[in-house]
């Protein structure tokens, strides 16, 4: 179990996140959405240890995130940043290969490169020099690398994804929220912040509306995504309606 | 793939290009040491360098004759000097590449960046005003008081530089070089009104310390380089798996299971002994640890385990070569080796900032 109670963070005076309590089990997949600055990556950052909470705690496995070395928790947990710039001229596949923890079994290792680069379907790209692909294939060589880290530790770590699809086509939105529903099938936990509530709705077992740094709601997508929380989270009037299967999104008209 | 490539820690796509260039690298550091050995003002033809070399170690020295001459020229004027060139070199490159690794940016090297001056600063104001307080030191302590000077002199320069140039975790090429530049400018002033006060005999002239030399080599010497050297390349092996995933970032490899604090603390400190050393021995010679890193990560790769082997050989090699040059150049005067390293380094430098213009931003 991944908890997080009461966090609160402030930065340059202003409170990001308030009073925000998230908790994530093996086997689900939990979506945070809500509009720009609502603090959802902050949130994210505080879960992965990157950020310590001016008040609340995070626990994982029942143990405080600060008693945590990075080591361990590397182990129990790997993220997805928003988007990543290498220094040096590494290739595709040696970005990956960074998942790998340092004493595995080389040819192991070897081994999960290859398939998760196949996974988010890279494979051609595997000799390339990351700093010429694309910002969309950057990002799914870096869901590689992390797929790896996850793999390497047994598989059934927690997955935290910072706006995973942001720069994806259609297809590959498609296979990123695919990928990261077998990982929770198989016992893994998974966090996405997400911007396209379709998609959330598509992929969560459990949605978390976040608006100025509070949780406004939390639950099952169907019920949580309504007419109403549209409003209140973008200001945004919309109807929610079950057309294909489940909720599905119209923007409509915009209030004001 | 081979065990051997997997030692490298480098990609199997890479493998069968990296292991030839750094065997290159070894052979050039042989060719260039002997060279290194062979020429001067009494020429010794290589065979007979090498028969010097190998009678000296299971023998003992030739006690007459030509061969004394030419075995005392060696043993005792050459080969020391190689070795220093060659420790030196290996040194600098080094704590290039390792510099270039924690900040996350090609253009570090510790001449420019104010490293080495910082050392220079501290090594030369041990010198003027390190007797007032010498006798009250342990004897152990002075007998090795000029590297530890350097070795205190760099470390401050690169918290400097850690403090001015990084903001939230990155380093831009402008702030690293703004800082660098404004670190080396001040402690080559500083040492600059030191020596210019001083009429200190110790002393040797500005030139040392700000262009170098490896005239002054004697097997002490070396003896005081050396372990400082090995605990650089050591280290710097130690951490390179780390350093490779830095290149992410610091949240990423923090992420991926790296204390990256750690990390760049202990870079940090073996970074300042190595420079600090190199220093001491032989004053400031600039652009070998921006060269080597950058022309091995371009033909070997940017891994930092076979970029740290490579940086070390070629460092070596190049600066044994450059000494060659710098003392047979004007012969019978000496060229400062800074000089040699500059014309070489120097135009590469300004090619990197062109390649480079446009992702520097």
């Amino acid at each position: 179990m991944y908890a997080a109670r009461n966090i609160r963070v402030k930065a340059g005076g202003k409170l990001i996140v308030d009073d925000a309590s998230i908790a994530l089990a093996p086997g689900k997949v939990v979506a945070i959405v809500g509009p720009n600055g609502a603090g959802k990556s902050t949130l994210l950052k505080v879960l992965a240890g990157e950020r310590r909470p001016n008040e609340g705690v995070v626990t994982l496995d029942d143990v405080a995130l600060r008693q945590w070395d990075a080591y361990a928790l590397a182990k129990r947990r790997a993220v997805l940043p928003q988007s990543v710039t290498v220094a040096f001229p590494f290739l595709a596949e040696e970005i990956v290969a960074l998942g790998v923890p340092q004493y595995y079994p080389r040819g192991e290792g070897q081994e999960l490169t290859a398939r998760a680069l196949a996974e988010v379907d890279m494979s051609f790209a595997a000799a390339q020099t990351y700093d010429t692909l694309s910002g969309g294939e950057r990002q799914r060589v870096q869901l590689a690398r992390v797929l790896v880290q996850l793999w390497a530790n047994g598989g059934k770590g927690y997955l935290l994804l910072d706006e995973p699809t942001a720069s994806l086509d259609l297809p590959h939105q498609l296979a990123t929220l695919r990928i990261a529903r077998e990982h929770a099938n198989a016992g893994g936990g998974v966090l996405a912040v997400l911007h396209d509530l379709n998609l959330a709705v598509m992929v969560a077992d459990e949605i978390v509306a976040l608006k100025d740094g509070r949780v406004i709601a939390t639950g099952a997508p169907a019920d949580v995504v309504t007419d109403g929380l549209i409003r209140a989270l973008y200001d945004v009037e919309a109807r929610v309606c079950g057309v294909p299967e489940g909720p599905f999104l119209l923007p409509q008209t915009i209030i004001r | 793939m081979s065990a051997g490539d997997a030692a490298l820690g480098i990609s199997w796509r890479r493998a069968g290009k990296t292991r030839p260039i750094l065997i290159g690298c070894a052979v050039l550091l042989v060719i260039t040491f002997v060279a290194s050995l062979a020429i001067g003002p009494v020429v010794i033809a290589p065979e007979k360098v090498v028969s010097i070399l190998y009678d000296a170690m299971f023998h003992g020295r030739p006690t007459s004759g030509v061969d004394m001459r030419d075995a005392v020229v060696l043993l005792d004027i050459r080969l020391p000097r190689a070795v220093l060139a060659a420790i030196v070199g290996a040194a600098l490159a080094v704590a290039g590449a390792l510099l270039q690794g924690i900040f996350r940016n090609p253009l570090a090297d510790p001449g420019l960046v104010g490293v080495s001056p910082g050392a220079a600063l501290a090594a030369v104001a041990w010198i003027v005003f390190g007797g007032t307080i010498a006798h009250h030191l342990p004897q152990f302590l002075v007998s090795h008081a000029l590297s530890f000077a350097a070795f205190v002199g760099s470390l401050v320069a690169i918290f400097l530089l850690h403090r001015l140039a990084t903001y939230e975790g990155r380093t831009s090429v402008a702030n690293l070089l703004f800082a660098g530049i404004a670190l080396g400018a001040l402690a080559s002033a500083g040492t600059g009104l030191i020596i210019f006060v001083a009429s200190d005999l110790q002393l040797r002239e500005f030139t040392f310390w700000t262009l170098g030399s490896l005239g002054a080599a004697t097997w002490p010497r070396v003896i005081l380089a050396l372990p400082f050297t090995v605990i650089l390349i050591g280290g710097a092996l130690w951490l390179a798996r780390g350093l490779d995933t830095l290149a992410l970032g610091e949240a990423e490899a923090f992420h991926t299971g790296i204390n990256v604090e750690r990390m760049k603390r202990a870079a940090i400190v073996i970074v300042a002994a190595g420079v600090g050393a190199a220093v001491a021995v032989s004053g400031i010679i600039g652009f070998v640890g921006l060269v080597v890193p950058h022309l091995l990560r371009l033909t070997a790769g940017p891994s930092h385990k076979s970029l740290i082997i490579g940086s070390a050989l070629l460092g070596a090699a190049l600066l044994t070569g450059s000494d060659i040059f710098a003392r047979t150049a004007a012969s019978p005067a000496e060229l400062p080796i800074g000089i040699v390293t500059a014309f070489i380094g120097a135009p590469f430098f300004i090619w990197l900032l062109r390649q480079n213009r446009r992702s520097f931003g």
